[in-house]
């Protein structure tokens, strides 16, 4: 299947370190590095970092906030998919989204560990299942969907924003948001009503 | 539900945080084929990808890379030392094949404030070292956070390979180790009633008889790490009271 992955690059300014810039999309093919991973074949480990490890990085700092053990998150993301590579559609699946989600639910996990927070929501590991990386629409994939949904994000009013990125950086479900908001369920179900409609007005057909 | 009440809950199911009973409803809703809500939920994971996929911050550290290929042995074959840690004789018998036995150790040390760093050394490739390592660093988070001191584990992978009795090779484990993760072959350990760790003088020095099951390639057991000074082991696997496989290694001192 054809992927896309976002290159980002570092510019200096006054010799102060900026953030990364995204330069350009290249599209490339996953299909055939997965098929080698399937085959165990460490060189594919190395494409499919050199493609998606400063991504998977990146989510997971931003989720635990600590540079040390977000690269043992990413190791883990790694290792992971390294050993459940078998079970994924080399043809018709998109290792960049498996990845992320596998970065993801790590990074959770690690946090529910820290806070003691009990998992009370879809069990995590559902949504690294590969059969959901199946035929994942191509436009996903495009950086000007991602952009699109960046901006639309970034349109959100703050508690609507905030209510999404508690979910999605923090895995909270609507009524630990509301309770980290101090504000009532229905007001958070609104919120989140309310940006998700947003977001989805943003890029066009998705969700309609 | 119809699909016009579960459709604003696709991308928090998608973010997997959506509560019950809305997540069963929804699985219930799928399940019957609905393919609007399918195709929305698609839409949604898609969503959920790029709020991830376009998130600014720094690059990753330049070593993280030789870390992450660590795992399948990159790394590893591109710098150790090209000599056998046996001598090529001894090493030579080792894969004469019928036989299991022969323990191929990979070890990793995990500093406390920054878990598994050097993990890439251990090559530990397999799921179920990753899941008892990641058990691991959240039972020892209250410990991390309480010392900043080392929280040591070792990943041990040991696998079939040589003639019974001969350690394909010999480790040193740093000190201070608290656990070691014995990685073992899972298709062994699901014909096994019992893993027995055995020192080198056949002493049972550590038992296993409530034995994990899964699909994974291989199956983590994990034991004391003080038990392993230097010296020859083997992992025992026992099977109605007969040896099913001996998978020998060497802790040499540090």
């Amino acid at each position: 299947m054809s992927s896309a992955a976002i290159i980002h690059a570092t510019i200096q300014v006054s010799g102060r370190r900026m953030f990364p810039l995204i330069l350009a999309v290249l599209a490339m093919e996953d299909g055939d590095v997965l098929a080698r991973l399937q085959r165990r074949e460490p060189q594919a480990l190395a494409e499919l970092y050199d493609r998606y490890g400063g991504m998977v990085y990146r989510l997971a700092l931003r989720i635990v906030r600590d540079t040390g053990i977000a690269e043992d998150l990413v190791q883990e993301t790694f290792l992971r998919a390294w050993n459940r590579a078998a079970a994924f559609d080399s043809q018709r699946g998109a290792a960049g989204p498996w990845l992320l989600a596998i970065a993801r639910n790590r990074s959770l996990d690690y946090l529910r560990a820290q806070s003691r927070r009990v998992a009370n929501t879809l069990e995590l590991n559902e949504t690294e299942h590969p059969a959901r990386f199946v035929d994942f629409p191509a436009e996903a994939l495009n950086f000007d969907l991602a952009r699109q949904v960046k901006h639309a994000l970034e349109q959100l009013g703050p508690d609507e924003r905030a209510a999404i990125e508690l979910a999605y950086f923090e895995g909270l479900s609507q009524s630990e948001i509301a309770e980290r908001m101090a504000q009532p369920l229905g007001t958070v179900k609104t919120w989140m009503r309310r940006a998700m409609a947003r977001m989805r007005e943003s890029m066009g057909s998705v969700n309609r | 539900m119809t699909c016009e009440e579960l459709r604003p809950g696709y991308l928090l199911y998608a973010m997997g945080t959506v509560g019950e009973p809305e997540s069963s409803e929804l699985r219930v809703h799928l399940d019957r084929g609905c393919a609007a809500c399918t195709e929305g939920l698609r839409q949604a994971h898609a969503l959920v990808y790029s709020m991830g996929a376009v998130l600014a911050g720094p690059e990753a550290p330049r070593e993280l890379r030789g870390r992450v290929l660590g795992i399948s042995g990159v790394e590893a074959r591109r710098t150790q030392a090209p000599g056998p840690l046996l001598p090529r004789a001894r090493s030579g018998r080792l894969w004469q094949g019928w036989a299991l036995a022969a323990a191929a150790i990979v070890l990793a040390v995990i500093p406390a404030s920054l878990w598994h760093r050097q993990l890439s050394q251990a090559r530990a490739s397999q799921a179920a070292v990753a899941e008892l390592l990641a058990e691991e660093r959240r039972a020892s988070s209250s410990l991390r956070a309480e010392s900043r001191g080392a929280v040591p584990i070792f990943a041990l992978e040991v696998e079939r390979g040589g003639t019974a009795g001969e350690a394909l090779k010999q480790l040193a484990i740093p000190a201070g180790v608290r656990a070691v993760v014995l990685a073992l072959p899972a298709d062994l350990v699901r014909q096994a009633s019992a893993v027995e760790l055995r020192n080198a003088t056949g002493e049972t020095i550590w038992t296993a008889s409530s034995l994990p099951d899964g699909d994974a390639d291989s199956t983590g057991l994990k034991v004391d790490g003080r038990l392993l000074t230097p010296g020859r082991y083997a992992v025992v696997l026992l099977a109605g009271g007969r040896t099913l496989a001996r998978l020998p290694f060497a802790v040499i001192p540090r």
